[in-house]
């Protein structure tokens, strides 16, 4: 399980960011992401919140129950 | 039946700033996502999260949260909505320490002005937890008032105000004055009121040049190395222990 700060980063490392660039003319540029998933949650140390991905479709009754998390990312000038 | 291993039950409070704490590290690595040559970053505006735990209440009242284990059954479901704010909003909405005119803990006070938990809990509940903060309140509508809304008995809040009204010397820091000389500031509360507070440095009565009711600045004579302070606020008196830097050719 990752802290879900690390969580929410590898999240946005895994969507695609933009499409296209000069070579074909166009490009596409992401500016707002919406993640919908379900969610293996877990309060930890200090309150902190662990949490990661469902490892499969299938479930054995060793995993957590499964929560949801919901995130708008969106892009701008920093 | 016990909680199974590896679950621990957090104060909602305790797991709110941590998540708080988490979400703001979590701007700070999105917002290093920049890409060479494409000056735009990324940053989370919104997040939802539903989180399957069991809520608990403890001895003191307080309200836990503990994650639901596998194959545990009834669960709640805690629904969170997340969402940035901006700074000014943020600070219109937060209580600045800096403005706390007594920000000495209620804590401090529990024996002296016969404080029980469940006083202490009822203040705190009601976003009270400085001396400062009771006073404000106490000064804005009145003492009968609070003690009636929060349903603390109206002597417990008259003898927590009393007690808290006392001169008190928290911490002494030494200053340069304008020629050099070593002059001393005396932090605490209730050190002054309306004319010159008197006080003494080991015994001996010395100049006060600045009084506000949180703080002194006294001038300390050329012998005084260390020793008791002594702050005379009308009838009380609060106490303190000084000691200033050895000054060059002056032998105590």
């Amino acid at each position: 399980m990752l802290r879900l700060e690390d969580l929410l980063s590898d999240l946005l490392d895994a969507l695609p960011a933009d499409a296209g660039g000069a070579d074909v003319g166009v490009r596409v540029l992401v500016t707002e992401v919406d993640v919908e998933l379900p969610l293996e949650a877990r309060i930890g140390a200090g309150g902190h919140l662990r949490a990661s991905l469902p490892r499969g479709r299938w479930r054995s009754g060793f995993e957590l129950p499964l929560g949801r998390l919901g995130a708008r990312f969106t892009r701008g000038a920093p | 039946m016990n909680p199974p291993r590896n679950t621990q039950a957090f104060p909602v409070e305790e797991f709110l700033q941590a998540l708080t704490s988490q979400l703001d590290r979590a701007q700070d690595s999105l917002a290093v996502k920049v890409r060479a040559g494409r000056p735009l970053t990324w940053a989370l505006k919104d997040l939802t999260l539903d989180l399957r735990v069991f809520v608990e209440v403890d001895a003191r009242g307080r309200v836990l949260m503990r994650s639901a284990a596998p194959n545990e059954e009834g669960a709640s479901t805690i629904h969170l909505n997340l969402t940035t704010i901006t700074r000014p909003v943020a600070e219109e909405n937060t209580w600045s320490a800096q403005d706390d005119t007594d920000p000495r803990s209620l804590d401090d006070f529990r024996a002296s002005a016969n404080i029980d938990d469940a006083t202490q809990r009822k203040l705190e509940w009601m976003g009270i937890r400085t001396v400062g903060q009771l006073r404000q309140v106490s000064q804005q509508g009145d003492a009968r008032r609070v003690a009636a809304m929060s349903g603390i008995p109206a002597l417990n809040l008259q003898a927590l105000l009393s007690a808290s009204s006392r001169p008190a010397v928290t911490s002494l820091e030494v200053v340069s004055g304008n020629d050099g000389a070593p002059l001393l500031k005396v932090h605490g509360a209730n050190l002054s009121e309306g004319p010159n507070p008197e006080v003494l440095l080991d015994g001996d009565i010395v100049e006060v040049l600045e009084h506000r009711p949180e703080q002194l600045l006294v001038r300390p004579r050329e012998h005084h190395r260390e020793g008791p302070v002594e702050v005379r606020v009308g009838a009380h008196r609060a106490t303190g222990y000084f000691r200033l830097p050895k000054r060059d050719g002056v032998e105590p």
